[in-house]
């Protein structure tokens, strides 16, 4: 008799068998990163012979941590859905091609960054990211609760963080994605400059330039912020 | 009172968005504004609420999306990994099929390429009837490089007695 309820219990040992430190206090040590590759590896040797279903291990594993990725930097969920879920189909056809000379995750944010910039060229719109912030925020926010700047300050000071909110998303989208990919990588995702150069092969000078110039946009943006 | 002058719009971008993954100095100007403070804390709480907000959009949304979105990546690796074991066409002529205008160019300018040469040859086809007579003579390569031009020149001749072609040309000329 089998028993559904456990079952992604037991494919995905990762997922609800992670250390108390890692699931509680939110930190994973040396051990834990040389575990996860070591499995992940393993994993990988398998889908490569041919067990398409080990893959969602990996799709499992990452599909959070790159949805919102690509959400911070489109600001769009229903693309962000669907070129995340193009992300996974991308790496599943380019596994071959993985040396695993980085983690897995470097590899999947690198895709992750390719196929936004696909989109973002492919994209064609007629209606530009500004305005629709603008009919947003008219509307009301989109925002969960808890992020809504109304609770608690002043008003005044809730229509000013509101505006540079929406400045730092109109500045963000001026951007070029490879730009918009490492100021969010930096800001957004908290990554020192070394990960961001593993992640998009560009070097320290280069990321500081895509940096100093990401911030050259935002200050046009909030310029008159005075 | 504070003497030094304001930081300005790079300096308070700094201190919230370091290009640098070392804390920036802070300005003794900063210790004591209280205008300053203001304009940065403004600029770190809106971005904080932008980052919590983008990061909450995204952790809030229901498990069954994350199942949803799972079984349909994962119906895509399915038919991807299918498709790639029964693969018909080389990548490139999928690449070409995605587009069928370019298809369909491409095969109009073949067919146009291949029923002009083919119209030349027919042409060109008359003058070589005669080329047995010469073609037993034995040659120098200086000789057939001559026989060679004299042939090119009589093709063109030919081509330019044509009626329809040269009426062309004249008329463009003119």
């Amino acid at each position: 008799m089998s028993v559904p309820a456990l079952a992604p219990v037991l494919a995905f040992p990762e997922r609800n068998g992670a250390p108390f430190h890692e699931r509680h206090l939110g930190f994973v040590t040396e051990d834990d990163r040389a575990r996860k590759r070591e499995r992940e590896t393993e994993i990988l040797a398998r889908v490569v012979a041919g067990d398409v279903d080990a893959f969602e291990y990996f799709v499992v594993t990452y599909q959070k941590r790159i949805t919102r990725f690509v959400y911070t930097l489109l600001r769009d969920p229903a693309d962000a859905d669907g070129v995340a879920q193009d992300v996974f189909v991308k790496a599943f056809r380019a596994l071959p091609d993985f040396k695993g000379q980085s983690a897995f995750e470097t590899w999947l944010t690198r895709i992750a960054i390719n196929a936004v910039r696909d989109h973002i060229r492919r994209r064609r719109p007629v209606v530009s990211f500004s305005e629709l912030r603008a009919d947003a925020d008219e509307d009301g926010p989109d925002l969960p609760a808890a992020f809504d700047p109304a609770d608690g300050t002043s008003p005044e000071r809730d229509l000013l963080s509101r505006d540079i909110r929406r400045r730092i998303a109109e500045a963000l989208v001026t951007l070029s994605p490879r730009q918009r990919a490492v100021f969010v990588m930096k800001h957004y995702e908290e990554k020192s400059i070394a990960e961001i150069g593993e992640a998009t092969g560009l070097d320290e000078g280069t990321i500081k330039s895509h940096l100093f110039r990401a911030a050259r946009k935002l200050r046009e943006r909030l310029e008159d912020l005075r | 009172m504070n003497a030094t002058p304001h930081l300005d719009s790079d300096e308070i971008l700094e201190r919230v968005f370091p290009a640098d993954d070392r804390l920036a100095l802070v300005p003794g100007h900063l210790a004591s504004c209280v205008e300053c403070q203001e304009r940065v804390a403004t600029l770190r709480e809106a971005w904080l609420l932008d980052k919590g907000a983008v990061s909450g959009a995204v952790d809030d949304l229901p498990a069954s999306f994350w199942e949803a979105q799972a079984a349909s990546t994962m119906a895509a690796v399915r038919a991807g990994a299918a498709s790639a074991e029964v693969r018909v066409f080389p990548s490139r002529v999928r690449g070409i099929l995605r587009h069928p205008a370019l298809a369909f160019s491409s095969l109009a300018a073949a067919l146009l390429l291949v029923g002009g040469l083919s119209i030349v040859g027919t042409r060109g086809a008359a003058p070589s009837a005669a080329l047995p007579l010469v073609v037993s003579v034995e040659r120098t390569p200086a000789l057939a490089s001559d026989a060679s031009d004299d042939e090119l020149l009589v093709s063109v001749d030919r081509v330019l007695e044509d009626s329809s072609l040269g009426g062309l040309v004249v008329e463009e000329t003119l």
